[in-house]
């Protein structure tokens, strides 16, 4: 799904963190967000997702439409954009007191309105992709932090999403960990999934990713293949950037 | 229709009280039995703190008072009395050893004698009048039990049938002087209750004159010469003076065994029982939208929401419970509306408690509520639920929670605050130790039962709490 971000500013008081921001994303595309922290990479995802107005510009996803707004009583609640999205936190935010399984069936169940039978089929087949069917019936605090961000993909998965918003999915994990996260991310990739993630894994980056963008001061600086912004970096600070995360 | 008769059990020997063989005795329930054979009707027995006996009267919670009522102005003023049943003198009473006076005037004299009396009697006042120090019991086995055995007072000064039943048999005790200052006791009605009043005026006329008061005072050793005056002229026949109540009376303290008054107890608990999880469920339902208003409501609802929680904490129970028992009947009276707004003591106090803790739930709620992390929000509104759908499947789940400890210690503060009920007329579990505790004087035994029965139900009641803690414990992330 096409997605497009035009002219896009957001200011928290006085301080601008996304300034003018422009990004283009193909359809199948997987696009990988690096920048130093302030750089408003995951303030983008969210207000991509509705979780946060926009000052001005406008976002567009497939055919839905986000427009700039002003109002100060501003619910996340109020976008029909994320029925095309899915969204990935870097805590997880399963919801605790719901077995594994329960998470995953949850919203099909209340928000599509599909009976409990379907709503807990699709449930174990998504988990069965993230290979954690044994693992139904547990309840989050018995998983490790891999297993929960698994959880969380084939929670986003079960309202059936063309887009992935990924917001540092893997930087509360332990290192040993975060492939198990990765390679379903990948399989996704694999299966036409559209792929926005914030990430410092340069390694999966390199690996993976279509596009890669540079994010500093509410701006993208730079974009390009990951060989491009990679590996041979033009500019003065990606090179200081990605020397700092490879040290 | 049976008529129905307010008085304080707990006021003691030998007006009305209760006796651990025979029940609820007292000269006062003697004559009433006479005045409901006199007017052919049945009279039933309420239970009303003295304190409260004329507002309650005035309320219309019952047909009269009579509960050694002494006529005084003050009262004349508010409430109808009755001809004159009984006439009262004031007796001081002292230590058997007591060296320094023998009378009022003595006592003044005596640096730093504390003279004890009850609360709103006649006798205080006098005192009072007198500016001899005194100190205010709500009951005169109280008054008595200070002289002698804890010293803190140096004299009691009170009416004498309480001086006659207590203190007369006790041989650590004397009358010091002769009774002074007379008075009358009275019924007392509800000035528009007239019809009544005559009716019950004729009723006493009839016991004075068929010489059935006179038994009963002379059965319960309260005749004296003085009560010539209240029916002159008349003849009484004469009969030998039956067993004194008197001496029954000290030796209660042995006769009240706990086969006798443990199911007076029970009978309390369970009224503290029923009490305890009404009020609770009233704070409940009411604190969640409370909660919801402050943390969603428009402006207005908020403030509003906020008012109701600081006005409901800052004031105490005590005044609220008084205010809803008392003061609204007076309110629908004055303002000629025509309802009834008089509550039975039961759900007054459930009210009263009820409102009161709401505003409590109500912030346990919201702190609750507000402690579930943002990301649940953003999680749920992620998968495309409303923000409602999230509040009931997402957030409220865990806020309960969260909640779950605290809720379970204002429901034993709740359970323990019941107690504040005996203000309305209720005779729950506390009410029943006082009331018993003071006809029987085992302060101590059965202080410690009821302590126990307390104890029984708010110690499980803590580790139930503890137990779905556990159970419940917000499975973190």
């Amino acid at each position: 799904m096409h997605i497009k971000a035009h002219e896009i500013r957001k200011t928290f008081g006085e301080r601008p963190i996304l300034d003018g921001l422009n990004l283009e994303v193909s359809s199948g595309e997987t696009v990988v967000i690096i920048g130093p922290s302030g750089s408003g990479k995951s303030t983008f995802l969210r207000c991509l997702n509705g979780l946060q107005s926009i000052d001005s510009g406008s976002i567009q996803v497939g055919d839905h439409k986000l427009e700039a707004s002003n109002d100060k009583r501003f619910s996340p609640f109020s976008s029909e954009i994320r029925k095309v999205q899915g969204m990935i936190f870097q805590d997880f935010n399963l919801f605790p007191h719901m077995s594994v399984l329960g998470n995953v069936a949850e919203a099909p169940a209340k928000v599509l309105k599909q009976n409990q039978v379907d709503a807990r089929n699709l449930g174990m087949e998504l988990l069965k992709k993230v290979g954690l069917e044994s693992h139904a019936n547990h309840f989050p605090s018995q998983l490790s932090g891999g297993q929960k961000q698994r959880v969380a993909i084939a929670r986003a998965l079960a309202m059936k999403p063309k887009v992935l918003l990924c917001d540092e999915v893997t930087s509360s994990l332990d290192p040993e960990l975060k492939h198990e996260v990765l390679d379903v991310l990948e399989k996704l990739k694999g299966e036409g999934m559209t792929l926005l993630m914030v990430t410092h894994e340069i390694g999966f980056a390199k690996k993976a990713a279509d596009k890669v963008v540079f994010f500093a001061g509410g701006k993208v600086v730079e974009e390009g293949s990951p060989q491009e912004i990679l590996e041979s970096p033009e500019n003065q600070r990606i090179r200081t950037f990605i020397s700092k995360l490879m040290s | 229709m049976p008529l129905i008769w307010a008085a304080d059990e707990e006021g003691g020997a030998p007006y009305v009280f209760r006796d651990s063989k025979l029940g609820r005795v007292g000269f006062e329930l003697d004559i009433i039995n006479a005045l409901a054979e006199e007017l052919k009707r049945p009279i039933e027995f309420k239970q009303y703190a003295f304190d409260s006996l004329i507002p309650g009267l005035l309320k219309g919670d019952f047909d009269f008072a009579m509960n050694g009522l002494e006529i005084n102005e003050e009262r004349q003023e508010k409430i109808r009395f009755s001809k004159p049943y009984y006439i009262y003198r004031q007796q001081l009473v002292t230590r058997a050893d007591e060296k320094r006076f023998n009378t009022l005037l003595g006592c003044k004299n005596t640096l730093g004698a504390i003279v004890g009396t009850m609360d709103g009697t006649q006798a205080e006042r006098l005192l009072n009048q007198a500016k001899i120090p005194i100190r205010t019991y709500s009951s005169s086995t109280e008054a008595y039990a200070d002289l002698i055995s804890a010293g803190r007072i140096d004299a009691v000064f009170l009416d004498l049938p309480m001086a006659i039943s207590y203190a007369l048999p006790n041989k650590r005790l004397q009358f010091a002087g002769k009774p002074t200052a007379r008075g009358f006791y009275a019924i007392g009605f509800n000035p528009k209750n007239e019809t009544l009043a005559k009716e019950i005026d004729a009723a006493i006329d009839a016991l004075k004159m068929n010489g059935k008061l006179r038994s009963i005072l002379v059965k319960w050793n309260l005749w004296d010469e003085c009560q010539e005056e209240l029916s002159p002229g008349f003849l009484f026949e004469e009969e030998g003076r039956p067993d004194s109540m008197t001496h029954s009376i000290l030796e209660e303290n042995q006769a009240w065994s706990i086969n006798r008054y443990l199911p007076l107890l029970l009978q309390g608990t369970w009224v503290t029982i029923q009490l305890t999880l009404c009020s609770f469920a009233l704070a409940l339902v009411l604190g969640l939208p409370l909660s919801l208003a402050r943390l969603y409501g428009t402006p207005w609802l908020k403030s509003l929401a906020l008012l109701y929680v600081e006005f409901f904490r800052g004031i105490p129970v005590l005044l609220l419970l008084f205010f809803l028992y008392f003061g609204l009947p007076a309110i629908a009276e004055s303002s000629g509306l025509n309802i009834s707004l008089a509550l039975s003591p039961f759900i007054a106090a459930t009210l009263g408690l009820g409102l009161n803790y709401a505003a409590y739930e109500a912030e346990t709620f919201r702190a609750a509520i507000q402690s579930v992390p943002q990301g649940q929000w953003e999680a749920a509104a992620s998968l495309g639920m409303g923000k409602t759908l999230t509040f009931r499947r997402i957030i409220f789940p865990q806020a309960m929670r969260i909640a779950l400890p605290t809720t379970t210690n204002d429901l034993v503060a709740l359970f323990k605050d019941t107690s504040i009920a005996s203000v309305v007329a209720l005779v729950e579990l506390n009410k029943q130790y006082q009331i018993l505790a003071k006809s029987s004087l085992k302060f101590v035994e059965i202080g410690l039962i009821t302590a126990v029965l307390y104890l029984a139900l708010s110690v499980p009641l803590g580790r139930l709490a503890r137990g779905l803690e556990k159970k419940l414990a917000p499975e973190r992330r």
